[in-house]
């Protein structure tokens, strides 16, 4: 679609600046010509931001994962005897400056934070259904997109108060009303983690929807035809020829998507806050994913050494796992490209 | 005799036709009333927020049930959040416009700049011969496969060892030296531009910034066009890295971090309607311009995030 219409302009392009054909420059590339060095410093400069601020950071929190390290001068680190793994990972081991038990947290974390990236499945699957429903080209298709990609443009933020607003546990609150109930959803630990469940299975479709919607489009109707003529039903069609179609956005929105539920962080600390409880991450901590605990960690006002390597112990176990699954994604794509 | 076939076939033709028309309008219901119930869920929660931004204050504290459609429609709440609030004497201007007016400048600074260089960077890997190129290329490609979003709240430590935390910096620096991600979009989009235009500009005397500016920009114009509003939405919405970097210094605070705060900004019963009224302002810009540049919007999202 966009390649289409580059052309089309380049096309229009060269009628208006008819090219002379002259003998072409002598072959470019080999040397380092003025021209050159203008290349390679303009090619360059997104790498070195990206070594900068991506490089220096996974640096840092790597040398912190073991050391000590001073956050407020750059500079000094000292091997702090695995005090960081220690915290997060030893239940007997309590957070010195708290007598907090990081250990129960950690692992409370890792059940919500696997729990929510796993609703990124539902939303895909969501996502597939309503896209094949729109595939069939029904009254209105285009509004449907249209209003179907509205959640996705709205900010966590605002989503987060919008489902707080429906969830509010007072009777006067949406849901009691239409329920005539009278329960604490945002505060009872049964029902929290799924207030924010309801909250991304509303926001993350639309994505999917949108991405799916170029991949339908472009699966080969001469497939379908043919199968047609072999006798396949619409459930066989679907299954043997629009799902092999569609398989590479599958996999992407899947990356994609287990990726960002891993990393949640926005939407589970808007809905269940910290509060007064005494827990982190909400009664019970049924709001608490990794992310947040990395991030109360580096925050809390009681900063120490050994708080920081704990921050980077988790980040880095987040970061082992969203980067592991990526990659065993890639391989059983690359597998079942070969096959 | 043959002829009675030849009518008879025909008319279980046209049964089974008939038949077959209405499944079709059967399952076309089916599939539009769905696909409506869908739609009705999605804006339901929209729906609540709106109405009761409508909602007079007096109204939310009389009543134990929720206030489906009031009594009298008010705008107060709107005001309200000029008027009421508590910082406004201390900023010089309601926390609104304070936010609204940081949230423009920390998204479009690195946003516009970083786009230029990012556009840059991907002109020279499409276009300017230098040794060593598509090896680079490939490195940076490698590189930035790396999937780092887990360390985004570590590189705390590393913003402020630089002394940055407490200010916009670790917002808006590294987003001006472009990302990689861009340039292997832009670089994509590049290819199918011609070299001999490249050439004929050349020749006509243009310099390398001078053929970027004019003959590459405007031809992949679409292409910043989505970039740009992948970017502006993203960074619009971002809320942990405002969070996290500017240690909630009321003069830098950002849209979302106001709204984030709405509860303790506005405190008291029956201020809902003002949280709502602040959600529906602070989602009111990107909703204006998506509706008016949907298509845009759905293929800047859907194009500008598929990698390489």
């Amino acid at each position: 679609m966009m390649e289409k219409r580059a052309s089309v302009l380049v096309s229009a392009q060269e009628t208006a600046h008819p090219v002379e054909r002259r003998a072409r420059l002598p072959k470019q590339g080999r040397k380092w010509t003025p021209q050159a060095i203008v290349g390679l410093i303009l090619a360059l400069i997104p790498l070195i931001g990206f070594l900068i601020f991506s490089g220096f950071p996974l640096i840092i929190s790597f040398i912190a994962l073991f050391c000590d390290v001073d956050i407020y001068h750059l500079g000094g680190f000292t091997w702090n005897n695995f005090e960081g793994f220690k915290v997060v990972f030893s239940p007997e081991y309590s957070l010195p400056t708290y007598g907090l038990d990081m250990a129960s947290y950690f692992y409370k974390s890792l059940g919500i934070t696997f729990w929510l990236a796993s609703v990124q499945l539902v939303t895909l699957l969501i996502a597939l259904g309503v896209s094949v429903l729109l595939a069939t080209r029904p009254r209105g298709q285009k509004v449907f997109y249209v209003l179907y990609f509205v959640p996705y443009i709205c900010s966590s933020v605002a989503v987060a108060l919008m489902w707080r607003w429906f969830f509010n546990g007072e009777p006067s609150g949406v849901l009691n009303s239409l329920l005539h109930t009278n329960i604490r959803w945002l505060e009872e630990p049964k029902t929290m983690t799924w207030t924010i469940v309801v909250a991304i299975l509303w926001q993350a479709p639309g994505y999917g929807i949108i991405m799916y919607k170029a991949a339908l489009a472009n699966v080969d109707t001469a497939q379908y035809e043919a199968a047609s003529l072999d006798g396949a039903n619409g459930w066989h069609k679907f299954w043997y020829v629009t799902l092999p179609g569609i398989a590479p956005t599958t996999f992407f929105l899947l990356i994609a998507g287990v990726t960002a539920g891993f990393l949640t962080y926005d939407i589970a600390a808007l809905m269940i806050p910290d509060g007064w409880t005494g827990y982190i991450g909400g009664n019970e901590s049924r709001g608490l994913t990794l992310m947040r605990l990395s991030y109360w960690l580096i925050t809390n006002e009681q900063l120490t050494a050994s708080t920081v390597s704990a921050s980077s112990v988790v980040s880095w176990v987040l970061f082992l796992l969203t980067a592991t699954i990526s990659w065993i994604l890639f391989k059983r794509r690359e597998k079942s490209m070969e096959d | 005799m043959e002829q009675v076939q030849t009518n008879q076939t025909e008319i279980v033709r046209a049964k089974n036709k008939h038949q077959k028309r209405r499944k079709n309008i059967v399952s076309k219901t089916t599939i539009l009333t769905v696909l409506i119930v869908y739609a009705l869920l999605l804006f339901f929660p929209l729906y609540i927020v709106l109405i009761t931004s409508f909602t007079s204050v007096e109204e939310i504290t009389s009543t134990t049930s929720f206030i489906w459609w009031p009594k009298n429609f008010t705008f107060s709440s709107y005001g309200n959040i000029f008027t009421g609030d508590i910082y406004a004497e201390s900023l010089g201007a309601p926390t609104l416009l304070i936010s609204f007016w940081n949230t423009m400048w920390m998204t479009l600074i690195p946003l516009i700049v970083g786009l230029v260089v990012s556009g840059l960077s991907a002109f020279a890997f499409a276009k300017i011969k230098f040794p060593g190129r598509e090896k680079l290329f490939r490195f940076a490609f490698i590189l930035s496969t790396v999937p780092l979003g887990a360390l985004s709240v570590i590189s705390y430590t590393f913003f402020s060892m630089l002394g940055w935390t407490g200010t916009p910096l670790p917002i808006i620096v590294p987003g001006l030296f472009g990302s990689m991600t861009t340039v292997f979009f832009l670089k994509m989009y590049y290819e199918g531009i011609p070299d001999s235009v490249i050439e004929a500009a050349r020749i006509d005397g243009l310099s390398t910034i001078g053929t970027f500016v004019r003959i590459v920009f405007p031809l992949a114009l679409p292409a910043f066009v989505a970039q740009f509003i992948f970017g502006f939405v993203g960074r619009y919405n971002n809320y942990l890295m405002p969070l996290l970097y500017l240690d909630g210094d009321m003069q830098y605070i950002t849209l979302q971090l106001f709204l984030a705060q709405i509860t303790d900004i506005f405190p008291g019963d029956g201020q809902e309607s003002v949280h709502c009224a602040a959600a529906v302002l602070g989602m009111l810009p990107l909703i204006v311009i998506y509706v008016f540049l949907q298509k845009l919007f759905i293929e800047g999202i859907a194009v500008g995030s598929v990698k390489g």
